[in-house]
């Protein structure tokens, strides 16, 4: 029962964002692991499904533009609600930046982990509605501009 | 003084080589770790940033651990936000110094603005270690019961944490479960649902049964959400809020396993969301799909009727039909799933599931071929062969070696008769020979080997003749002939040659008419081509062609009906090949002329070989082995199949061995072949064994002295001192055809087996038992498993009870008969009471192929 990696790549096969639950992965190991999905997600038509067994994990991936979006689950998991659930993180990234692109992604890398914080937490998904994700985080960017004031 | 994070992140992106990234956050680390010592604190949230940045570029960041720990401790929510999401992204809980930082975190829970709780809440969530989570486990009990629901879903999902990190704390999160499964939030519900399933993972035969006791509340709120009683602000696509139902799902699934009553008060509620989720009409979303999906996975795991197992079943067929492939992808590996508990119901769909392997996606291709082959049984295994079949002619080539591995071990098991096995494989060699394994087509000549029948063995050369000449000659010739359909060829066409009309003489192999009787003449015309081109045949049997097809000429040409008229040609064919540049024919041209100087040698050297065992067939599905015991104990099947692999030895026969394409591993199955078979037949049968395998060189120790025995010297020596008496054996062979097997023998008490074989292939078993204990035995039973493919009849036994002392006085016979040839393979049971003591007492033991001779 559980997510054991987000992974935002572009298509050059250069992580955005990665965002692990998998605690045994060392940073090399990772990295490597990040290599060879990527490498598997682009060789696949685009017409394949989206389910990839890798390792010992069944990563469901879907395109968006020119990122990539990958989630690593165990076998307890839905396949289907995860692709849902990759669906709700784009949306709710695209109402936090207001259309998102590859960009705002990068140079702001911790406001997208801000979202993944409000709607994941150790591999559980416990908030997929956009305006829950999004509305605590604006209350407290507003009380960090007033502290600032 | 360092740059900002985004020229950092710029500069990052404009190296062109991985060479100048490394520099660049070389140099900026070292600023970094400067920036640090100096205590730059009005710049430490953007140097934390950019440790994340080179974190995620895979660079060592440890240096700015206690940086992460500085910033939690700031008042200002900017730090103490950035300080916890480095934690969470730097950390992980093996890191020591987390403790420095449970002070902190610890009063932050207490906050009264709850994002700072939530901050805490997040970060003990994400990388709290055990020492971490026990110290904070009565804040977070706490904070279950917040006015908040922000601060309430993380303090729930902190406590899963908790939960799996320290067990010994969890006692007091179970009483939150009733009141989290009953709040109005969804966030809340989910994260409730997750502890709720974490809990039952941490204690099941504690805790399931307690939390079962919300089954009720958690049916209500499914019902609800299909109702109108949810805010329908998260709605999916017009679906109330998928992520809750499947969390919801996923929980019941674990709450009715196993517990009839639970299962039984959530049946009507599962029924519906079927019927509700699917009600949404033909235009079904995504979202809908995943509830149903999780629907099914609950169905199918607790202890449901089976009408709801078939709703089940039928609702993942109709799945098949969609035309996203990620539904019918997950359909496929349900079902295969489903396979193992309910395979009738699954069955209905095969239709559908065949479709699917011609899908245009190979995952859902693969995916298919793996259910069609979970789905074959005898009843089907001739059209879904077909289908299969069909279906090779237009795969694409990536996919023909999945495709053709399971046809091949598909008919090997499934074939309704040895004719169908040969036709079967015959094409699949014609559409992709080059694809198919060495041991596919070994089992298959293996099969007809074992066969024993002559109009196989006409059918055979005929189908297989035909099929080559088809290759080399016909229509559509290829440019290639697969080397797997040469090597059988020739192989079939110089054992059982001689069960063909000799007809007219051939001098070219062009000139048979197509579509004609395959004549001895014909086939030698063909082997000889084969012997002239083998060489070009393709895949890895292709270099082999020609060696098979020397052997099958000097095979035939020594033949008694046939020796009139091919003996000349063959030896001048023989005469030519002696100077081949491949050293195996030339080997074998050789030794084969010197042999036709022998005549009765050569004739003993040339016989048919004994029949193969089939051990290397024996990959049945184990579970469904059939079973018979005389007094029906039915309840004692179950165990009685549980556990061992029955075939587990008889694989150790003909077929590991054989693949060895070295001369030594031929000689290595000659030896198995002589201590299973038995001496008395291994002089005779030796010197032309193991056709199928690699070829043998032990014919040189027939020439006598003129070359020492190549390989095995236990076989050189055995060939020596038989050669003198050959003329005096018998020219054909009879393989045993009965045994005396101890098939127990434990504590005094004894079951023997006499296996005989009958006329007709089916083998009577005549059981004796033996009890040298002082006591006598009572309520004696003998149970008895045998593989799938095999029937077995069993008759009552002679007596139920064993005197003491007796041997044989206590009699019972059953009788097996094979559909498919395998070999024989027994499990028994012994079941009995110690007339002195009372004991019950109950032993298992097998008898497999390795302890039967090959024959039977």
């Amino acid at each position: 029962m559980a997510l054991k990696f987000v992974l935002l790549v572009n298509k050059q096969g250069q992580t955005r964002l990665a965002r692990y639950t998998d605690e045994s992965l060392s940073v090399d190991e990772r990295r490597a692991l990040e290599g060879e999905v990527v490498r598997k997600c682009l060789a696949r038509p685009e017409s394949s499904c989206s389910f990839l067994p890798h390792r010992d994990y069944k990563v469901v991936y879907r395109r968006y533009a020119s990122l990539f979006f990958l989630v690593g689950i165990d076998d307890s998991e839905n396949e289907l609600a995860t692709l849902e659930l990759i669906h709700a993180l784009v949306e709710t990234l695209d109402k936090y930046f207001g259309n998102v692109c590859e960009l705002d992604i990068m140079f702001h890398i911790e406001k997208a982990h801000y979202v993944i914080d409000e709607m994941i937490m150790d591999g559980a998904v416990y908030e997929t509605n956009r305006t829950n994700v999004v509305s605590p985080l604006q209350a407290l960017e507003a009380q960090i501009a007033q502290e600032r004031a | 003084m360092s740059q900002r994070l985004a020229e950092f992140i710029r500069g990052v992106r404009a190296c062109r080589t991985a060479a100048e990234e490394r520099a660049l956050v070389a140099r900026e680390a070292a600023a970094l770790r400067t920036a640090f010592k100096e205590q730059d604190n009005a710049h430490r949230h953007r140097n934390v940033a950019k440790l994340m940045f080179m974190h995620m570029l895979g660079y060592p960041t440890h240096f700015g651990q206690m940086e992460c720990l500085k910033l939690i401790a700031e008042e200002s929510f900017a730090d103490k936000r950035v300080g916890y999401l480095s934690l969470s992204l730097l950390l992980d809980e093996r890191q020591e110094v987390l403790m420095l930082v449970t002070n902190s975190m610890k009063s932050d829970l207490t906050s009264k603005n709850h994002f700072v709780v939530g901050l805490s809440l997040c970060a003990l969530g994400g990388v709290g270690s055990p020492e971490m989570c026990r110290d904070l486990a009565s804040e977070v009990c706490r904070l279950l019961n917040s006015q908040s629901s922000y601060v309430r879903k993380k303090a729930c999902l902190a406590s899963v944490r908790i939960v799996k990190k320290a067990p010994d704390v969890t006692e007091q999160f179970l009483g939150a479960v009733p009141s989290l499964l009953n709040d109005r939030h969804h966030g809340v519900l989910i994260a409730g649902a997750q502890l709720a399933l974490e809990l039952c993972a941490c204690e099941p035969k504690e805790y399931v049964p307690r939390i079962r006791k919300e089954v009720p509340t958690i049916c209500r709120i499914l019902n609800s959400l299909m109702g109108t009683g949810f805010a329908s602000e998260h709605d999916v696509d017009g679906i109330p809020d998928p992520f809750l139902q499947v969390a919801l799902l996923r929980l019941l699934r674990v709450l009715g396993e196993d517990d009839a009553e639970a299962s039984e008060q959530m049946s009507d509620l599962l029924a519906s969301v079927v019927s509700n989720t699917q009600g949404t009409g033909g235009g079904m979303k995504q979202a809908a799909y995943s509830i149903l999906y999780e629907c099914v996975r609950t169905i199918m795991s607790i202890k449901a009727a089976s009408g709801l197992r078939v709703l089940a079943i039928n609702t993942l067929g109709k799945f098949l039909g969609n035309r996203d492939n990620n539904i019918r992808y997950v359909s496929l590996s349900l079902l295969a799933q489903c396979v193992r508990v309910d395979i009738q119901a699954v069955q209905r769909h095969r239709s559908v599931v065949v479709e699917c392997v011609k899908d245009a996606d190979m995952s859902i291709r693969r995916r298919a071929l793996e259910l069609v082959y979970a789905l074959v049984n005898e009843t089907n295994a001739s059209t879904l062969t077909k289908e299969l079949l069909d279906y090779l002619h237009v795969a694409d080539v990536e996919f023909k070696a999945d495709l053709v591995e399971k046809l091949c071990q598909l008919v090997s098991m499934y074939a309704p008769s040895v004719a169908f096995y040969v036709d079967t494989v015959t094409e699949v060699m014609v559409e992709a020979g080059e694809h198919i394994k060495e041991n596919a087509v070994r089992s298959l000549l293996a099969a007809v080997s074992a066969s024993g029948d002559d109009s196989v063995y006409r059918h055979s050369c005929q189908a297989l003749f035909t099929a080559c000449w088809e290759c080399y000659f016909g229509e559509n010739r290829k440019t290639r002939t697969p080397g797997s359909l040469a090597c059988a060829t020739c192989w079939v066409l110089g054992e059982y040659g001689d069960v063909l009309d000799i007809g007219v003489a051939q001098a070219n192999a062009k000139d048979f008419a197509a579509g004609g009787q395959v004549t001895a003449s014909a086939a030698v015309a063909l082997i000889e081509h084969i012997v002239e081109n083998g060489r070009e045949c393709s895949g890895a049997l292709g270099f082999f062609a020609s060696h098979y097809a020397i052997t099958a000429l000097a095979k035939l040409a020594s033949r008694a009906n046939l020796e009139g008229s091919l003996r000349g040609r063959v030896e001048a064919v023989l005469a030519k090949t002696k100077g081949s540049s491949i050293l195996e024919v030339q080997a074998r041209s050789v030794e084969f002329s010197e042999l036709f100087r022998f005549n009765v040698a050569r004739k003993a050297a040339f016989e048919r070989m004994p029949a193969m065992e089939v051990a290397n067939m024996a990959t049945a599905p184990l579970e469904e082995v059939s079973v018979a015991s005389a007094d029906g104990g039915a309840a004692a099947v179950a165990d009685l199949l549980g556990g061992a692999d029955l075939l587990g030895d008889a694989g150790n026969g003909v077929g590991p061995a054989a693949p060895a394409a070295a001369i030594g591993g031929g000689a290595d199955l000659l030896g198995d072949l002589l201590g299973g078979g038995g001496g008395d037949i291994g002089g005779m049968t030796a010197p032309a064994s193991a056709p199928a395998a690699a070829p043998v060189d032990p014919l040189a120790a027939l020439m006598g002295d003129s070359a020492p025995p190549p390989t095995a010297t236990g076989l050189g020596g055995l060939l020596g001192s038989e050669f003198s008496a050959a003329p005096q054996m018998p020219v054909a062979m009879q393989p045993a055809a009965s045994a005396m097997v101890k098939a127990f023998d434990k504590d005094g008490v004894s079951v023997t087996m006499n296996f005989s074989k009958a006329a007709d292939g089916s083998v009577t078993v005549a059981a004796s038992f033996g009890n040298a204990t002082p006591s006598d035995l009572n309520s004696f039973a003998l149970q008895v498993a045998v593989p799938k493919g095999i029937t077995l009849e069993m008759r009552p036994a002679s007596s139920s009870s064993i005197p003491a002392g007796s041997s044989g006085a206590v009699t019972q016979t059953m009788r097996l008969q094979r559909e498919v040839m395998r070999p024989l393979a027994l499990r028994i049971r012994v079941s009995y009471t110690v007339a002195s003591t009372g004991a019950a007492v109950q032993e298992m033991s097998q008898v497999d192929a390795s302890m039967l001779p090959a024959g039977l």
